[in-house]
């Protein structure tokens, strides 16, 4: 089973996010922030991680860095509030797979997933 | 006897015996009868002369015992008496009793040094000495003394046997024997210490009435009939700028200086007096030789003569020029206090101190009120509006400065008649009205400056809404994103024919109630924080407000990676004022904090995490509130403006500039107070404290 990481400081999200990846067969990991979500990912090495943006401490543009410094080939999908369209382009040149903005729709987190998958091969 | 004896020498022949026997017989015969005749004379003569002695002696007992009586009688006047060497003969009772020694003791001294004044002695002694140029003895003195000053008395001093010393009054006579020599010396002398003392005291009182009249403002004077006056000094020219002697010399008539348009009210109060008690205290002017008006106040007391006409006037004048132009000062201050009272722009009140009862209104009064005057006056003032605050200020005012003491009160709600209600501000001064303690209270209606401001904080409160629509939309965004994904995953799942595990159902449903709630919690905040407030005042309890701005904020502050310390006490006093206003203050005040937090890193020299520190407390009685910053701080220069209006640090844009001068205005309209302290680079404190409600 595939690992997938996902980050967000909203438990509710958290535990939406677990469902679906759930049911779509995924390992799934998750952390409230991004130092907590570093540290799973430094151990469990998931192919694929969902962040948001904005988070307090550590956040999703920081985790992005992060990440491809220890994993270049991690597919890191990041979530943006809405119309946070300055972000998506600077996570987009962090080299992010794809960025989702919340509310999430399940066509929105298909696609990215979709892209993750054709970026890992 | 001779006769007697004359026969036996008869005697010589016998023959002539018988004859001479017979003639003997004869002779014998004859010189009984003459014998026996002078026996019964001489003593009838000495019987006489027995009687006679008898009666002699008796008129000298008698008088004897007069001089007795005399001598012991006069207990209050001394009589000594002394032979010419000056030994004590006569020392009478009166003696005895002023000069505390017995007659026994003192019968037989010598004087006069016993019981005189040495030093007087002495004096007249030396004088003497030196007019005669011989040594003289103090007896002499007396001697002298009465050769020189006959019977007149003089007063010496006497020195009691207790060394005690009185005046008295002394006459010196020489005492005379039959042939007309000098044989000694009599001293009548009467004690006159109290004499003495009545005369010092009516002098005295003499000196005291001669100082009084003198010193005495008042004029005394005779008056007359014809206007023709005397005066006892020369105070009169003072006042007039006439001498007495002008006066005394019928050279001017009172009369003539009298203010022609005060002299027939005048001599109507002298008939007036006439009619009653024969006194009168009257005012009038005088004009005085310099041609200036001298008001007088003259009280006079009519005498009578025997056959009941009028003699003269007593009385006194009195210069009450001074007096008259301080009235006359003080009522057109009066008068222009009183034209500024009628045609003041603002509602005017005179309040009774105690009852708050109306006691005058001035005109705008009964407009801005909608009552008359009449329906005013002794009307209670909590009528109008409430008096709480003003017994508060009456009570600050005994600790006031006098007459400054003024209290201007924050807004209060009054009433028109029909009871439509306007907000005034209102300013109380303590004063006297009608020799009564009474309040000047002034109400400016402010109802349509608060209603600007209302629209101002309205707008600022838009303003901040609008500088806080991002952070909104993305803490709003949360539970929708949260509902919005389980209501996919439902549908995923059935569209795809899988079976939904329970627990999954029940997880999705938790949470979607859940963040329903959470988002009707934020709406709800936005809601109450854009509402528009009325004035009135509640019970706040700074805690909730405290947590409700935050509850607005806290989203973005923890997205900004701020640590917020609240530190908040429980249980304390709610204060007076209106909730969604104080949570605009304390909204306000957390957003400059974040926003000096968050300015860029450089102005910040300390390289400690941001953070705001929320603490109440109850300090000195009133309930505190701090906000506390570490973040960049602000200048002197600046700080002395923050709580302007408009004046803003942030760019040009980012904000109104209206938070501080907003939230300051909200803070003194709950007779809060609020300081700022600051130090550039480390960090900024605000501080709002309140009275408890």
């Amino acid at each position: 089973m595939e690992k997938i990481l996902v980050i967000d400081d909203e438990k509710a999200t958290l535990s939406m996010f677990r469902l679906f990846l759930d049911a779509y067969g995924y390992s799934v990991y998750t952390a409230e922030n991004g130092k907590e979500g570093l540290e799973i990912f430094r151990k469990e090495k998931p192919a694929i991680v969902l962040t948001d943006i904005k988070m307090p401490g550590v956040d999703g543009l920081a985790v992005l860095q992060q990440i491809k410094e220890i994993a270049p080939q991690t597919a890191v999908i990041v979530i943006t509030g809405h119309g946070d369209t300055a972000l998506a382009e600077q996570a987009a040149a962090l080299d992010a797979v794809d960025f989702i903005s919340k509310p999430i729709k399940k066509e929105a987190l298909d696609a990215a997933l979709e892209k993750a998958r054709e970026k890992l091969g | 006897m001779e006769t007697l004896s004359q026969p036996s020498r008869a005697a010589p022949g016998a023959d002539s015996t018988y004859w001479a026997l017979v003639e003997e017989n004869a002779i014998l015969r004859e010189e009984i009868q003459v014998a026996r005749k002078a026996a019964e004379l001489t003593a009838n003569l000495v019987v006489k002369q027995f009687e006679e002695t008898e009666k002699v002696l008796h008129r000298f007992q008698v008088a004897n015992a007069q001089r007795k009586a005399v001598l012991d009688s006069a207990t209050r006047i001394s009589i000594i008496a002394t032979n010419k060497d000056g030994v004590i003969t006569v020392f009478n009772t009166g003696a005895e009793h002023l000069l505390g020694y017995t007659a026994q003791e003192i019968i037989g001294k010598q004087t006069p040094e016993l019981f005189h004044l040495k030093s007087e002695l002495e004096t007249v002694r030396d004088r003497l000495s030196l007019k005669y140029g011989r040594q003289v003895t103090a007896l002499d003195v007396f001697f002298e003394y009465v050769a020189q000053k006959r019977l007149a008395p003089s007063e010496w001093t006497y020195v009691r046997k207790d060394s005690t010393q009185f005046p008295v009054r002394m006459t010196i006579n020489v005492l005379r024997d039959p042939d007309g020599d000098i044989s000694g010396l009599l001293f009548i002398a009467m004690d006159i210490a109290e004499i003495k003392r009545s005369e010092k005291a009516l002098k005295e009182s003499e000196r005291k009435y001669r100082l009084l009249v003198r010193n005495l403002p008042n004029c005394v004077y005779s008056g007359y009939l014809d206007g023709t006056i005397d005066f006892f000094d020369n105070k009169i020219e003072q006042i007039t700028g006439y001498s007495k002697e002008a006066f005394l010399s019928r050279e001017i008539n009172w009369f003539k200086l009298v203010h022609e348009d005060d002299l027939a009210h005048a001599k109507e109060q002298f008939k007036e007096a006439l009619r009653t008690d024969s006194s009168y205290i009257r005012e009038y002017r005088v004009k005085s030789k310099t041609g200036d008006t001298i008001w007088i106040q003259d009280g006079g007391q009519i005498i009578y003569g025997e056959n009941g006409e009028v003699e003269f006037i007593t009385g006194a004048f009195l210069d009450i020029t001074e007096r008259k132009l301080a009235e006359k000062a003080l009522h057109e201050s009066e008068e222009k206090y009183r034209s500024l009272f009628n045609s003041g722009p603002i509602p005017i009140f005179v309040l009774e101190r105690e009852t708050l009862e109306i006691l005058d209104a001035n005109p705008m009064a009964e407009d801005t009120y909608g009552y008359s005057n009449g329906e005013l006056t002794g009307m209670p003032f909590s009528e109008l509006g409430p008096v709480d605050e003003i017994y508060k200020s009456i009570s600050a005012f005994d600790e006031m400065d006098w007459p400054r003491a003024c209290v201007v009160s924050s807004r209060v709600r009054h009433y028109q008649k029909g009871s439509s209600p306007f907000y005034v501000r209102v300013t109380a001064c303590p004063t006297r009205y009608k020799d009564r303690d009474a309040i000047i209270l002034a109400t400016s209606d402010i109802t349509e400056m608060l209603e600007k401001e209302a629209q101002l904080l309205q707008a600022s409160k838009m303003t901040t809404l609008g500088e806080m629509s991002a952070g909104i939309a993305h803490e709003l965004n949360q539970p929708l994103n949260a509902i919005n994904m389980g209501s996919e995953y439902l549908k995923m799942m059935i569209e795809n024919r899988k079976k939904i595990p329970e627990e999954n159902l029940v997880e999705v449903s938790d949470r979607i109630t859940e963040q329903v709630d959470r988002a009707s919690e934020i709406i709800d905040r936005l809601r109450e924080f854009g509402s528009k407030s009325d004035f009135a005042k509640e019970k706040v309890n700074i805690n909730k407000s405290i947590r409700v701005a935050y509850g607005i904020i806290n989203q973005q502050i923890r997205l900004q990676d701020i640590d917020v310390i609240l530190d908040l006490e429980k249980n304390l006093p709610p204060i007076l004022a209106r909730n969604t206003r104080i949570e605009q203050v304390i909204f306000n005040l957390i957003t400059n904090a974040m926003d000096a937090v968050i300015q860029p890193k450089k102005a910040r020299t300390q390289k400690a995490k941001p953070a705001i520190t929320i603490r109440s407390f109850l300090e000195n009685d009133r309930v505190t509130l701090t906000v506390s910053d570490n973040g960049s701080g602000i200048a002197k220069s600046v700080l002395e403006k923050v709580f302007e209006p408009f004046f803003t640090t942030k760019e040009v844009g980012s904000g109104m500039g209206l938070g501080l001068s907003i939230s300051y205005g909200i803070v003194k309209d709950y007779n809060g107070e609020i300081d700022i302290q600051s130090l550039e680079g480390k960090g900024t404190t605000v501080r709002l404290t309140f009275p408890c409600a």
